[in-house]
This record gives C-alpha cells, sequence and structure tokens, in this order.
C-alpha cells in the first residue's frame, strides 16, 4: 500500500478520470461562461465582443435591477445563517442525546430535504394562497382577519414568504451534519465537564460546539453559498415577482438568457454568482481561522 | 506477471470510465445532422418501408376535448402511413419558451415543434434553424389560402402553418350581467360603468393573471390599440419610426391604472397564473374575462353550459380604431427542424396533422380553424358562432406585444408592465422606460 501511495504516477492515473470529469463539465464551462459574458451574443447568431459592456450595464441599467437582485441574495443568504443554522443546531444537540424516537426525529427532519423544491414550492403556494390558504383560514379563524394577506402577490410580504420555505428546507440537512459532528465528540471530554459541575447547555456552549466548529464551518459555507445560487424555489414561488420583488441573481440569469436571448449579460451574472461564492468562502474560512 | 495483471485492470477501468462519458453525449451534433440532411435531400425521401419516428414538441393540452383533436389527428396521419410515427411531447407555455431556445442554441430540436410568430422565431430563422416549406405547401394550397398563413411567412419564405387565427375576447358571464342588470359594454366608458357598478356590489369584474404578466399584456395591448391605431402602435413595437412619447401611449397606461385603481382585477392577481386566474371566471366570482379566444373557446368548450357565457369585442375608445379592429392573429405555428433527418415526412406531417387538429378542435368547439372547408354546423356553440362572426367583420389584427418584439423588448415591456400594475412607476415613467428600451 505505501508503494502504491509512494507512487504519483499511480495517484495521477486513477485521480485522472475525476479529474477530466470536473474539467469538463465544470472548469471548461466556466471559462466559456467568462467568454460569453465579455461578449453579444443571442445564443444562435454571430458573436461580438463587447469587453466589459455587459459588466456596467448589469451594474448601471436601472431596468435590469440587478443590485436590488443581489440585495435579495444576500437577505437570503444571511438569512440562512442566522435562523437555520442556529435551528438546526438546537436540533442536533437535543437529538444527539439519549431521546426516545430519536431516528424517528432524525427521519422526519430529514424529509423536507429529499422532497422536490418544485413539490415543496407547490405546497406552500397553497399554503400562502389568499383565498383558501393555511395561513389565512387560520387568522380568520381565530379572527384575525386584518393580518391575511396575498402573501406571495404582495411586495412587501413576497420576500418574507419566499424566505419561511427556503430555511424550512434546508434545516434537515444542516441538522444532520451537525448531528454527526456532534456524535463523534470524545464522550471522555463530556463526561469530564459534567463532573466539573457542568450543565447539558454549558457543556454544549463549552465543549460539544467547539469542538464541531469545523462542522459548523462546513454548514455556513454550504447555507451562505447554497443561497446566494438558490433558483428553484423562488422560479417556482414567485419567479422573481411581484415586480421584482423576489428577484435573485439567478432568476435574473436565468431571464437574460433565455428569455430576452442576452446570453452575454446571463454569462456576467452567472460569473458574478460564481466569484461572490468564492469570495465569501474565503471570508468564511477566514473568519473562522481568526476563531482559532 | 501481477504487475501486468493490475495495468491492464486499470487501463480496463479507465476505458468503462471513457466509454461511460461518450455514451452521455449526444449523436445529434451539428455536424451529424448537417452531414444528415445533406444526405437527405440527396437521397430525396426516406423509404416506404424503413420504419421512422418524427418527434413533435407541442404546447399543454388545456382540456381533454383538445387531447382528443390531436390524438385523432395523429392517428388518422399515422394509419395513411403505417411507417411513420409521431412522438408528441407536451409542455407547459413558459417553461416551453426556456426549451425550446435551449434546444435551438443546442441544435437538439424535434423533428417538428410549436413556435411562436414574429419576433419570437425569427432568430431561429435567422439562424437557419426552420425548414422552408413553400415547397410542401403547394400540396396543400386548396386547403389553406398562403394568406392565412402570413405571420408564418419571413422574408416572402414559409417556415410554418397554423390551426387558427386568434383574437382576444371579452367572455362574459350572462347571468351576472342580468342579475345585475347590466348589458354588455360596447364603448370603453361602458366598460367602466359596468366595472364601477360590479365593484360597487362587492363584485370584482375581471378575472386576471398578473403572475404571467402576459395576462396584464391582453389589456395594455388592447388599451394601446383601441386609443392609437394599428400602425402608429406596430412602427413604435417594432422599431419602425414611431415613438411611445406619443400621446396615446400614456393615455393607455392611465386607463390600465384607472382599472386598477378602481380594483377592476383581482387584489390576489399577482400570486396568480393564468390557469388559476381563470378559474374565478370559471366558478362565477368575476363577470369578465379577457382572453384570446383559442384558450378561451377551450375553457367554454369544456363547462357544462356553455352558452350561459357570452363574447364580444373589446370596446371601442376613440376614432383611431374601429370595434373590429383587433389584438390576435395567427401567433401560434408549427415548424420543422431544419436539421430534421426527414424533411419530407415531417414537411408533410406538420400540414396533415395540424389540418386534421383545426378540423377536430373545430367541431369540438374549441378553435376557429383556419382551413377551407371547416365550417361551423348549427349545433356549434353560440360563442364559436360569435367568434366566426368577429373574424368574418375584421378590418385588422394586429399580432400580440411580446410576439411582434424582439426577445429582449419583449421582456422589458412585460417587466415594466407589472410595476405599472403594482404602483412602483408611473404612466408617465413607463413609457418613458419604453421609450428607451426602444430607442436603445
Amino acid at each position: 500500500m505505501n508503494k502504491i501511495w509512494s507512487n504519483k504516477k499511480a495517484i495521477l492515473f486513477f485521480i485522472f478520470p475525476a479529474v477530466a470529469f470536473f474539467a469538463i463539465f465544470i472548469i471548461i464551462p466556466i471559462f466559456m461562461s467568462l467568454y460569453y459574458s465579455f461578449t453579444s451574443w443571442d445564443g444562435i447568431g454571430k458573436i461580438e465582443w463587447v469587453g466589459l459592456n455587459n459588466y456596467i450595464e448589469m451594474f448601471q441599467s436601472p431596468t435590469i435591477k440587478f443590485g436590488k437582485a443581489a440585495v435579495n441574495s444576500l437577505l437570503i443568504a444571511g438569512a440562512s445563517t442566522l435562523i437555520q443554522l442556529p435551528i438546526a443546531l438546537i436540533f442536533a444537540l437535543i437529538l444527539s442525546r439519549k431521546l426516545r424516537f430519536r431516528k424517528t426525529f432524525l427521519s422526519i427532519y430529514f424529509i423536507p430535504v429529499l422532497i422536490s423544491s418544485v413539490a415543496i414550492g407547490q405546497l406552500w403556494m397553497r399554503i400562502y394562497n389568499g383565498d383558501y390558504g393555511t395561513i389565512n383560514y387560520i387568522l380568520k379563524s381565530i379572527g384575525l382577519d386584518s393580518l391575511c394577506r396575498n402573501w406571495l402577490g404582495n411586495q412587501s410580504t413576497a420576500m418574507v414568504a419566499v424566505l419561511v420555505p427556503i430555511i424550512w428546507q434546508y434545516i434537515g440537512y444542516h441538522m444532520l451534519i451537525m448531528y454527526s459532528g456532534i456524535k463523534s465528540v470524545s464522550e471522555e471530554m463530556i463526561e469530564a465537564a459534567k463532573i466539573d459541575g457542568a450543565t447539558g447547555s454549558q457543556v454544549a456552549r463549552f465543549v460539544t460546539i467547539p469542538v464541531i466548529k469545523p462542522i459548523i464551518k462546513v454548514s455556513v459555507i454550504f447555507a451562505v453559498t447554497g443561497s446566494l445560487k438558490l433558483f428553484d424555489l423562488i422560479y417556482v414561488l414567485t419567479n422573481g415577482g411581484p415586480a421584482h420583488a423576489t428577484e435573485v441573481p439567478t432568476t435574473l440569469m436565468i431571464s437574460m438568457l433565455f428569455s430576452r436571448n442576452r446570453y452575454g449579460i446571463g454569462s456576467a451574472i452567472a460569473i458574478f454568482i460564481i466569484l461572490e461564492c468564492f469570495l465569501f468562502s474565503m471570508i468564511i474560512q477566514r473568519i473562522f481561522k481568526e476563531e482559532r | 506477471m501481477k504487475n501486468i495483471l493490475k495495468k491492464l485492470f486499470c487501463i480496463a477501468m479507465l476505458g468503462f470510465v471513457m466509454i461511460g462519458l461518450n455514451a452521455c453525449g449526444t449523436e445529434n451534433t451539428t455536424a451529424d445532422r448537417e452531414t444528415k440532411n445533406t444526405d437527405k435531400i440527396e437521397a430525396s425521401g426516406s423509404d416506404d418501408s424503413e420504419n421512422i419516428t418524427l418527434e413533435m414538441w407541442t404546447l399543454l393540452d388545456q382540456t381533454d376535448e383538445y387531447s382528443e383533436a390531436w390524438e385523432k389527428a395523429i392517428s388518422d396521419y399515422e394509419a395513411a402511413h403505417p411507417n411513420i410515427k409521431i412522438n408528441r411531447s407536451q409542455y407547459e407555455g413558459e417553461a416551453y419558451k426556456i426549451k425550446l431556445k435551449s434546444a435551438v442554441a443546442a441544435d437538439e430540436l424535434p423533428d417538428i415543434f410549436f413556435s411562436w410568430a414574429g419576433g419570437f422565431s425569427r432568430p431561429f430563422i435567422e439562424a437557419g434553424k426552420m425548414l422552408p416549406l413553400d415547397d410542401t405547401y403547394e400540396a396543400y394550397a386548396s386547403d389553406i389560402e398562403k394568406s392565412k398563413l402570413d405571420s408564418s411567412v419571413y422574408d416572402d419564405v414559409l417556415y410554418g402553418t397554423s390551426i387558427g387565427s386568434q383574437m382576444s375576447l371579452l367572455y362574459y358571464n350572462k347571468a351576472m350581467f342580468e342579475e345585475n342588470g347590466l348589458s354588455v359594454p360596447e364603448t370603453y366608458e361602458d366598460l367602466l360603468e359596468v366595472c364601477q357598478k360590479f365593484i360597487d356590489k362587492g363584485i370584482t369584474p375581471f378575472a386576471i393573471s398578473a403572475k404571467d404578466t402576459w395576462g396584464l399584456a391582453v389589456f395594455y395591448d388592447n388599451l394601446a390599440l383601441k386609443t392609437i391605431g394599428k400602425d402608429d402602435v406596430v412602427n413604435t413595437i417594432t422599431r419602425n419610426g414611431g415613438s411611445f412619447k406619443k400621446e396615446g401611449f400614456q393615455e393607455a397606461a392611465e386607463k390600465f391604472v384607472g382599472l386598477v385603481d378602481i380594483g377592476a382585477f383581482l387584489d390576489n392577481a399577482s400570486s396568480l397564473n393564468t390557469d388559476e386566474a381563470y378559474q374565478y371566471f370559471v366558478n362565477g366570482t368575476c363577470p369578465m374575462w379577457l382572453m384570446i379566444d383559442s384558450l378561451g373557446n377551450t375553457v367554454l368548450s369544456s363547462m357544462e353550459n356553455p352558452d350561459d357565457y357570452g363574447v364580444v369585442r373589446f370596446p371601442v375608445i376613440n376614432d383611431n380604431a374601429a370595434i373590429t379592429d383587433v389584438m390576435g392573429g395567427s401567433g401560434e405555428i408549427y415548424c420543422v427542424f431544419a436539421g430534421t433527418r426527414y424533411p419530407d415526412e415531417a414537411a408533410n406531417a406538420v400540414f396533415e396533422i395540424i389540418k386534421n387538429v383545426a378540423k377536430y378542435s373545430q367541431e369540438s368547439g374549441i378553435a376557429m380553424s383556419i382551413w377551407n372547408g371547416d365550417a361551423l354546423d348549427e349545433d356549434s356553440p353560440e360563442y364559436l358562432k360569435m367568434n366566426q362572426e368577429f373574424k368574418s367583420e375584421l378590418t385588422s389584427s394586429m399580432l400580440w406585444w411580446d410576439t411582434t418584439m424582439t426577445a429582449d423588448d419583449a421582456q422589458e415591456y412585460l417587466g415594466l408592465l407589472q410595476e405599472l400594475y403594482t404602483g412602483n412607476i408611473t404612466s408617465e415613467e413607463f413609457c418613458d422606460a419604453m421609450e428607451n428600451q426602444l430607442t436603445k
């Protein structure tokens, strides 16, 4: 075995298929998008080089409203980090104790992750429906008719309405990641803390959470980058409407590419999303490194 | 020996991976299709004994009756051509636009496909993706006049065929009008009065979708046409000398906002798609529905008592357009992919099948056929007879703005219309933004 590990040619040989796959389906398309982002192209006809015009238009054009889309994506990223992850952590900490039906609860919380985003979107559209939706029905039945809204059709409530299923869907996913991290914490450390008089919450705060910090870092990176490139739920729920209230860079990108035949500016938005995700990953890595 | 076997094993694994990657690829590259197409032209048609399958993409059938019309038409074609099988796939409208454009860019169009006329299909034609059909049309010249296929003609070449010619109609619930002592509006003032009377009784006049922004466009397109007149509108939106600064456009926008402000549209229109919105008309919540007749007739054809509903044309606003000037035309076309392996078969199939779909759907009361010999009989429902009467009185028709304009202009228009509807912009800002877009 040591002979194999010391043989660099053998290593290269075996990782070559995976690297080739990664290069062909991920790296090369990114560079192709980069090229298209400097062109004016309708996806079918002639390609015309326009330099940075697409990027300038993306940031400056009042009709594209890219700024609002970018802010919305940051809002989703913030909500994912500050709401979704703490809830996932609390669930993971509770379920890591010797709880009855623990495995059943784990499975139940993980179900939304397994369901198709389209199905979840359709479900929540019914919940939010202004006429027969669950939320308005409950509000009416407890005499709070004044609070009934057209949740997805109203510009002031649409963004919050869209955030709820986004957060809800992936709580189970992050909970499972953190749960596996918590289960790997040494029992001796926890026992030692308890012997020193630590309560359950003190053990969680001073022992468990610091130990699973690398796991939390991974969850934060997944949550933030996943939010920045979120598309499916928003497309199904509102398609970026009403009047761009829930627009995010991905819905804008799809609109530019396929509705407006502007592959250049659509590719520019795609490159922006890639760079944004990369930047946030670096920032999160740096934050967690400094805390060590 | 062991080393040799290990090396052979590694090479075999690599080979399996490469075969797997190759299997994921498509044989339908542009070069393949061009080669096949060239071969096809030289070979002049497939062998009659060769079993072939033609792939066809259409929009989703809205009703069972429409599905039956398609199934019958395809069944008739397959019976007449035993060696040809038609494989039809259906797609929802907005998602289909994305699918179609992706397929065009990737050169993966099916043999026969649905598209929209006007600016939507022009880039496909300029890129050489659609097969000219003039030669095939000659065999069907007695079945349909070429003038009825004008929307499929680009630079004097025919590229498609159609089932029917559309027009926008105002569908109304007769009982609700009678109960409230109202008569059908003939002028815009009448329409406003009718709306206000319904609103005063707590009834929202119009079922409308604002989520599918083309639902809003049906209104604004009609308002602009009736306010300004066809020629000025067409010249403006096709960047052919007109200007959105012309007063009529803002007047139309103000009328549109006026309807929104008095509560003529459903409160939750922003969260409803078209299918959800028309349920409010069908279930008697809203007394009126302004819609393209192809969808409107399809919906009424599935109702228990379609004669409980009436149809009228969009009312007159001023002298710039008469009641007989309408939004409509053959905006929906069926075309053949230029790279199909069987151009003769596909071209014949598109005419034969669409001709029969037109016939069967008219018999079911779903659509008005533009093909010769498909006359309505006495038992046809009243709304279809009125529809036919309106079409016979047409003085002009104009394709929908989002079909006539380029894709970029169309999407900008729809986005701005939604902002106008939600009150984010004023009618003046709407017109300024449209002018900026159309002069870019």
